[in-house]
């Protein structure tokens, strides 16, 4: 296990430099021009041959590129083009952000889903089921955008019970209860289409385990249908789960751009759009990089979780 | 034979609702079981045994299965008027069930010490401490060596007729009175085979169980079975004593089934086969349902299904032949030559 993990993370360190090279080509060629972003609308020639020049931007785009991969191995980020900080703070700035909202988001949506899920599966073609395959349907296929602004629609500006946006009160006393407010809404967007989505695997997974023939034996030794169910379903229907926890994860740090921007929630989503609007190479690059690590590290996780959960997987 | 009935079905009629339309699995079957005894349901895949069986579990899906007719009595009480809380106490318990492929009938992912408990820790409220020390102890009586080691491994650890003794030992936990054990060997390979069922003969000494064994396959009846019941497109043609099945048997499915039994001897090839294949359950067709693939057939079995005809106080076949107006009949000499030679050999075949 040991050395299959290691082995993992060896092989990582290409795809990683893979897919660097990938957005630093995209992002370069994206339309646009970071120079225009950061000097007067009536600036010589010069001042703008300048700002090229203190940007990076005046040497071919492999220069660049390779200049950037050897600060990444020194550890360093870059500055961003848009506020001059070091990346690394900014990114550590929003990171807690969006880890706190897409984590009690996941762990809202894990919590509600796996027993809907179990019961739509043990209860299959009734009115339960019906119900719970239809919400989570509607989960997954409500677009972000229009759950978030008729949630704010309804529960800020017409009950008044909850802010619109942000992480807390601006000047207000930032008590646990006041974050919580603010959490509420967009945690709702997130989880329903985590929970959605997780419902559905949970009731196949389950439907699938529910005929195999240890089930049977477990009904056979008088175990009361609930505790088959957990005792014998549950844990073998985990494997597809887990498998969709993995996907779910690398969200933790993608953040989720849409509601991010909606609730004005000061994590990495927004900044993935400020740093698009402005053309913040440096900015993007990190937040792609971190990406990518956080897909490869679920996936490990995963891959982890497998094995504890089923003895017959075996890595070597 | 101890005469103490464990078991009575009577006239149980089931039938499935499908895609299809009703399809009748069980038509009407009626058999006793007895204290200690081994009772052989023999006949093609697909003739009911299992559904049979099941029903006296009632381990049938709720919403598909409806059943017709009859009573399943055990302990006084019918089995088929139980509502799903009293099975859950006799399962287990008083009934337990083995099944036909020991490499799916376990639980991948929890240890086969946990998989023996759970009925002692259920049925017999034992401690956890208590039940792992009855686990070691059943896992030495089915013969599993080093039961310290094993109680901690996962059933993919241990080999098809390893597991197959695993689930002997979760069937016997809780001391049944009556043991199903649903083709237990027909996924196994022949000196696996022969073990098994060795084992479980000597537990059934050990604790008086009764057994039902389900087999497609008559050489395995032999060496198990104190009676045999034959079953054709789910109805029982004919049941009696092992002697009687195997040396006097009445209806020509029996003599075709014996026939096709292959033996060490004759080995695989040229084998007998039954023309035809059985009746869709969906449906079924008047008179005998094995009329059309029955080589004696009267006219009448095209019509009216035979009665059970009384051969001997343990012996009953449902066949028209035994009408005293039938004519003598009797099988083909190929036949005859081919029992000629299991009558010789079958003592030893498996034994
Ligand atoms: N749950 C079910 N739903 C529909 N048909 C079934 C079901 N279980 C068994 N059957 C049908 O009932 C008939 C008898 O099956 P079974 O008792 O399993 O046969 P076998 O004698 O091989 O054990 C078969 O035709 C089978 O297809
Ligand atoms: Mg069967």
């Amino acid at each position: 296990m040991r050395k299959y993990l290691l082995k993992r993370l060896l092989i990582a360190i290409p795809v990683l430099i893979g897919v660097t090279i990938c957005s630093f080509i995209i992002v370069n060629l994206a339309p646009g021009d970071p120079v225009d972003m950061y000097v007067n609308p009536d600036a010589t020639l010069d001042q703008i041959e300048m700002t090229r020049a203190a940007l990076g931007l005046d040497q071919p785009m492999y220069v660049r590129y390779f200049k950037w991969l050897g600060e990444l191995f020194q550890g360093n980020l870059g500055f961003s083009f848009a506020t001059r900080e070091p990346v690394m703070d900014l990114l550590a700035d929003r990171m807690g952000a969006t880890l706190l909202l897409m984590g009690v988001s996941l762990v809202v949506g894990y919590l509600i889903a796996i027993p809907l899920g179990i019961l739509s599966a043990v209860k299959q073609n009734t009115w339960i089921d019906y119900l719970t395959t239809g919400g989570s349907f509607l989960g997954v296929s409500i677009p972000s955008f229009f759950l978030g602004l008729g949630l704010v629609y309804i529960f800020s500006l017409q009950l008044g019970w909850l802010p619109t946006g942000g992480m807390a009160t601006l000047g207000g006393d930032s008590s646990l209860v006041d974050q919580i407010k603010h959490m509420i809404l967009p945690v709702i967007v997130l989880s329903a289409s985590i929970c959605g989505n997780m419902i559905r695997y949970v009731r196949s997974s389950m439907l699938e385990v529910l005929k195999e023939d240890y089930i049977r034996t477990a009904k056979a030794k008088g175990l009361k249908s609930m505790m088959v169910v957990i005792k014998h379903g549950l844990r073998n229907s985990l494997i597809p789960i887990i498998t969709v926890i993995g996907m779910d994860i690398p969200k933790l740090i993608g953040g989720a751009v849409v509601t991010e921007q909606i609730f004005q929630w000061p994590g990495l989503g927004q900044l993935t759009i400020s740093s698009i609007s402005s053309r913040d190479y440096a900015t993007l690059m990190a937040i792609n990089l971190l990406s990518a690590i956080a897909v490869l590290g679920a996936n490990m996780l995963a891959d982890i979780l497998y094995s504890a959960a089923d003895s017959r997987i075996h890595y070597d | 034979m101890a005469k103490e009935k464990m078991l009575a079905v009577k006239d149980l009629a089931i039938s499935f609702n499908t895609y299809a339309g009703e399809l009748h699995a069980v038509r009407g079957i009626e058999f006793d079981l007895y204290k200690g005894e081994t009772l052989a349901i023999v006949g093609e895949s697909g003739s009911g045994k299992s559904v049979s069986t099941k029903a006296i579990m009632s381990l049938l899906p709720k919403k598909s299965t409806t059943i017709h007719s009859g009573e399943i009595l055990f302990q006084d009480q019918d089995l088929l008027k139980c509502t799903e809380k009293e099975m859950q106490h006799i399962r287990g318990k008083d009934i337990a069930m083995i099944f036909q492929d020991p490499m799916t009938s376990l639980n991948p992912t929890m240890t086969i010490g946990k998989q023996i408990m759970e009925p002692l820790i259920i049925h017999q409220n034992m401690s956890k401490e208590n039940a792992q020390a009855r686990a070691l102890k059943l896992l030495e009586l089915v013969g599993i060596p080093m039961p310290e080691k094993r109680i901690k491994q996962y059933p993919h650890q241990f080999s098809g007729g390893m597991r197959q003794r695993v689930m002997i030992a979760i069937a016997l936990a809780c001391n049944p009175r009556v043991l199903i054990a649903d083709e237990p060997t027909t996924a196994l390979d022949v000196t696996i085979q022969a073990q098994i069922i060795e084992l479980m003969k000597e537990l059934q000494v050990k604790m008086d169980t009764s057994i039902i064994f389900i087999t497609h396959d008559l050489g395995v009846v032999a060496s198990v079975a104190d009676r045999v019941a034959v079953m054709y497109a789910g109805e029982i043609v004919e049941v009696g004593t092992v002697d009687e099945i195997f040396y006097h048997p009445q209806h020509p499915y029996t003599w075709g089934l014996l026939a096709s039994m292959p033996t060490l001897e004759i080995g695989n090839q040229d084998l007998y086969a039954i023309p035809g294949s059985p009746p869709n359950l969906l449906h079924v067709p008047n008179g005998d349902a094995f009329a059309s693939r029955n080589q004696y057939a009267l006219a009448i079995d095209f019509e009216e299904e035979p009665p059970m005809f009384q051969v001997s106080p343990t012996h009953y076949a449902a066949t028209w032949l035994l009408h005293p107006d039938a004519p003598d009949v009797t099988p083909p000499q190929e036949i005859l030559n081919r029992w000629a030679k299991y009558r010789k050999n079958e003592v030893n075949v498996y034994d």
